[in-house]
């Protein structure tokens, strides 16, 4: 086992240099395409701007799905409905006028709408998951779609499948606060998102390097045999991170939810994309992650602005298929526990 | 004539030598053991020769063909086989069907032909049912041809993989620790189905712990350690090399007694 | 206890005997099954129909779609089920067909066809194979590279090529000058099969045309499984790597039981066509390729008989939640189908990940020996007195 984690290491900084090539080759051939519409700086710069908004989201998503990945094996279809379950849950609380401040109704609306989500998290592991443990990859990946057709359908008989309205942050109203530096415009939702994205990568790494439970769960994600020989409990550590996954699915749905009119299908593209920007970033590497899921958002919008709308989806799932195709040396390892 | 030349053979994980320059011949129709410490590298070289794990450098010649680049299921349909350390049998599949798989490379008929269920596929599979069956007599698993291979105990999965390998017609079959975990008295089989190997003109490499078994069959033996070969000779002669009395003493206390 | 007293040679024949009479059951019970339903509906003996007597659950229509995702379901269960490669775009084909179907027949003239080709009787069956051809080669080329990789990533893999191919027929093959596939609004007025100037409609013919290519393509799945192909997937599933070391071109034969399937639902696609006379990209998405897995889930996934149970439960299971739920919930619509699948995919993959035909069948011999262990226990204690 020492000896493979060397040459993945070995191999990785190439891959690094790869992506690298790739996005540079990418931004050039989008450019060239966007030339046809006289695009100016400013309306790159914006194209920048705004894709980083969703890149940000995707990169919470992404981490959901490496942590789960990485301490279970198993990726986790269900992961959009925690995206979705957020905002949702955030905006039917808010509703109910508990307090006298709207701000602190959102608050804590947001805040239930998490542990909320956490607690699905964890029920769609101990449920669903753990007693098929011993199963074959396919029938892990058949139960995680189950789970995610069950919690869309419960959504769908919740909410309706109209979209609903989530207020910005700063003006608690539909009208969002917006800032114009030049011909950029920025809007407050977008500081709020990057924001708060900021403040969850900051807690996860304290969460990661300074607490006992962090650091096992690492232990787990570089090795779940060797963390079990030292006494870690995998199994708890399995229902932490479906925990931990919610959570961040929660967040970025939840700051999101003022930009995009949340639906009850919102959680399937969402989802996809953070996996993409998981894939992007290896799958294995937490930051690797994040910085996937910002050049995803980046070059997804980039790519939106200078093609037809409706090719907008096309694009990750282009990106998803090459990167596959791209890097199966690291990516079929853990996989080949599943064989035989 | 050498049937399998290895010439100065590497393998590198990363910053570690699994294998280094490692050079050696095997004769057509002898017993060639490969022996030495957990870890010296005798699965990675059993990798390399059968296509599994590209090498690093140095050659592979199998009756002068060059191994290198070919990949694990060009090398078998050569007649060149290999079994697994950690057993591989088709649980999913009936013993007999095990050894039907095996002997894949010697049928043709094609997908139409199997859809269809065409006359030309139905005399291949009558034909290759019997060929199956008979490797099956050979390793004595016949009674129990149509029992799923998971039912069988661990030692008859060994013995079915090494069924499933013969039905290939290979000239060289390379076994990996063919008597781990087996009885005495399956190993004493296992002893006499390689000699009756031998007999048929099989040339036979294993990797194996048992010492008994490989001072007792083996034409030549050689020891690796820590990915470099450092004795090769008869048993006699290498269970007299000072060398390799050191890396088992080092090791272990020397498995023969 | 007799068999171990029988030669081994006609032991060795035991196993095939078996699959034959298993499969010949399958075959009668089908039918005898099918016959019957269709006989009702199409003679209504006694002013019977079948919507009559299953309180509208059950009507040829249904029964018609039912063989459409069996011909699907077959190359679903032989590339999922025995080979253990997982589809999540499986729909991707199944639409091609159609729309191959649909634009070859409907905008011919557009395509520079002449009439005397497009206008004759077998264009359409010409341009369903033809299809058939065109899917089972592309997914032969996606199929070399994305089945190298494995379990999850070759889900998520084959969702992406889903969703690609849904995206493009959505927005017009990115030609949007040529209209070929219509948009969101899909292509309509697809005429109907022929056969001379026999033209295979209304439903009561058609649905014999379909069960007639279904049986078809049950016949060729279970010869496949049976022959040195089925061996090689089964083999690939329980070991790639041991595969690889007798000589099974694992690579190579992955990618031709894509193929395969991928022929196998551009037919039932070319078919679905002309029996729904018009298509639309949305019946192509994501929402299709989880269904074709359900199905196939519920049915079993390495089994060929499981495909049509799996098809047949299914679309009962939905029929029988759209007509019954709005009786208990008035007002409820498409939600109740999307949970109660959820949970049952779950259940089933917990309890019988082998699906409900194996599941249940194992159940129950599981069930008999415990009854006749339990009968032989009491009987040797008997003699004892200690009941």
């Amino acid at each position: 086992m020492a000896l493979l984690t060397q040459s993945e290491k070995k191999k990785g900084i190439s891959t690094i240099q790869g992506v690298a090539l790739a996005v540079v080759v990418m931004v050039l051939g989008l450019v060239a395409l966007g030339s046809r519409y006289n695009f100016g700086v400013v309306d790159y710069v914006q194209f920048v701007v705004d894709g980083l908004r969703a890149g940000a989201i995707y990169a919470l998503v992404a981490l959901g799905f490496v942590a789960v990945y990485r301490v279970t094996g198993v990726i986790n279809f269900a992961q959009g409905v925690f995206i979705m379950l957020g905002p949702m849950m955030t905006i039917s609380f808010y509703e109910q006028n508990w307090f006298p401040s709207l701000r602190l109704n959102l608050f804590v609306g947001a805040l239930l709408a998490i542990a909320i989500t956490a607690v699905v998290g964890i029920a769609i592991e101990r449920f669903t998951l753990y007693p098929a443990r011993r199963a074959l990859p396919l029938t892990k990946i058949i139960i995680t779609i189950g789970a995610y057709l069950a919690l869309q359908g419960g959504a769908l008989l919740i909410w309706g499948p109209q979209g609903h309205v989530m207020p910005a942050f700063s003006t608690l109203t539909l009208a969002d606060q917006s800032f114009r530096f030049g011909g950029l415009l920025l809007k407050a939702q977008s500081l709020w998102i990057w924001s708060t994205v900021l403040i969850t990568l900051a807690l996860l790494g304290l969460f990661f390097e300074r607490t006992r439970l962090g650091k096992a769960m690492r232990a787990c994600a570089v090795n779940r045999q060797a963390a079990q020989l030292m006494g870690i409990r995998v199994d708890t550590m399995a229902t932490i991170a479906f925990a931990l996954a919610a959570i961040l699915g929660a967040v970025g749905g939840i700051v999101l939810g003022p930009v995009t009119r949340p639906t009850y299908d919102m959680g399937l593209d969402l989802g996809l994309k953070g996996f993409v920007a998981a894939i992007i970033g290896g799958m294995v590497n937490f930051p690797m992650a994040v910085l996937g899921g910002l050049l995803l958002g980046v070059l997804e919008n980039m790519w939106a602005g200078v093609t037809q709308a409706g090719f907008k989806d096309l694009f990750a799932f282009v990106v998803l298929i090459v990167m596959l195709l791209l890097r199966p040396r690291v990516l079929s390892g853990p996989e080949a526990e599943g064989e035989h | 004539m050498n049937i399998l030349e290895v010439t100065k053979l590497c393998k590198q994980f990363g910053g570690i030598m699994a294998l280094h320059r490692v050079t050696f011949q095997v004769a057509r129709g002898e017993i060639f053991a490969i022996i030495g410490p957990n870890g010296a590298g005798k699965t990675t070289l059993f990798n390399l020769v059968s296509g599994a794990l590209p090498a690093s450098s140095g050659e592979m010649r199998y009756k002068t063909e060059l191994l290198n680049g070919l990949l694990p299921h060009q090398i078998a349909a050569r007649g060149l086989v290999r079994t697994f350390q950690t057993v591989q049998v088709f649980g999913n599949m009936t013993v007999l069907e095990n050894v039907m798989v095996g002997r894949h490379t010697k049928t043709r008929y094609g997908m139409l032909d199997a859809a269809l269920r065409l006359p030309a596929a139905r005399a291949e599979e009558k034909r290759l049912r019997a060929d199956a069956l008979a490797r099956l007599e050979l390793v004595g698993l016949a009674p129990r041809a149509n029992e799923s291979a998971a039912a069988l105990s661990f030692g008859q999965q060994r013995v079915l993989e090494a069924a499933r390998a013969l039905a290939l017609d290979p000239d060289l079959i390379m076994l990996d620790e063919p008597g781990a975990g087996l009885t005495r008295a399956e190993v004493e089989d296992l002893d006499r189905l390689i000699q009756r190997l031998q007999k048929q003109g099989i040339t036979v490499v294993l990797v194996e712990h048992n010492m008994e078994l490989v001072m007792g069959i083996a034409d030549r033996v050689m020891v690796l350690e820590y990915g470099q070969k450092i004795a090769e000779g008869t048993p006699l002669q290498v269970q007299h090399n000072e060398r390799v009395i050191a890396a088992y003493l080092g090791a272990d206390t020397f498995p023969i007694g | 206890m007799n068999l171990q007293r029988q030669p081994t040679a006609l032991r060795s024949l035991g196993v095939n005997a078996r699959a034959f009479s298993r499969d010949f059951i399958g075959y009668l019970v089908l039918i005898l099954l099918l016959g019957g339903m269709g006989w009702i509906e199409i003679v209504q003996p006694g002013d019977l129909s079948l919507p009559k007597l299953t309180g509208g659950l059950l009507t040829l229509d249904m029964l018609t779609r039912v063989g459409l995702f069996t011909i699907v379901l077959v190359g679903l269960n032989l590339l999922m089920g025995y080979a253990g490669q997982v589809s999540l775009g499986q729909a991707a084909f199944y639409g091609m067909g159609a729309f191959f179907s649909a634009i070859l027949t409907t905008r011919a003239a557009a395509l520079g066809i002449p009439a005397s080709l497009s206008q004759a009787w077998w264009w359409a069956w010409l341009v369903m194979f033809a299809g058939m051809l065109l899917t089972g080669a592309c997914a032969y080329l996606i199929g070399v590279p994305i089945l190298r990789l494995r379990g999850h990533y070759l889900a998520m893999a084959t969702l992406g090529m889903g969703v690609v191919v849904y995206v493009l027929l959505k927005e017009n093959l990115a030609v949007p000058q040529l209209n070929l596939t219509g948009g969101f609004d899909g292509v309509h007025s697809i005429p109907r099969l022929r056969i001379g100037d026999f033209v295979i409609w209304p439903v009561t013919r058609y649905f014999v045309l379909v069960w007639f290519f279904t049986f078809l393509v049950i016949a060729l799945g279970l010869n496949i499984v049976n022959s040195r192909y089925g061996r090689v997937l089964r083999a690939i599933h329980a070991s790639q790597s041991a595969a690889e070391s007798v000589g099974v071109a694992v690579h190579k034969s992955k990618a031709q039981i894509f193929a395969l399937s991928a022929a196998l639902a551009s037919l039932a696609g070319s078919l679905y066509a002309h029996f729904q006379a018009a298509v639309i990209p949305a019946t192509f998405g994501f929402g299709e390729s989880l269904e074709l897995v359900i199905m196939s889930s519920v049915g079993g996934l390495a089994s060929i008989w499981g495909a049509p149970f799996g098809a047949f439960a299914v679309l009962l299971l939905k029929e029988l939640l759209r007509t019954q739920l709005r009786v208990v919930f008035p007002g409820v619509k498409g939600e109740f189908e999307a949970i109660a699948f959820g949970v049952l995919l779950i259940v089933i993959m917990i309890s019988m990940p082998e699906g409900l035909t194996t599941g249940m069948l194992k159940a129950y011999r599981r069930w008999r020996a415990a009854r006749v262990l339990k009968q032989e226990i009491a009987e040797s204690l008997e003699p004892l007195g200690m009941k």
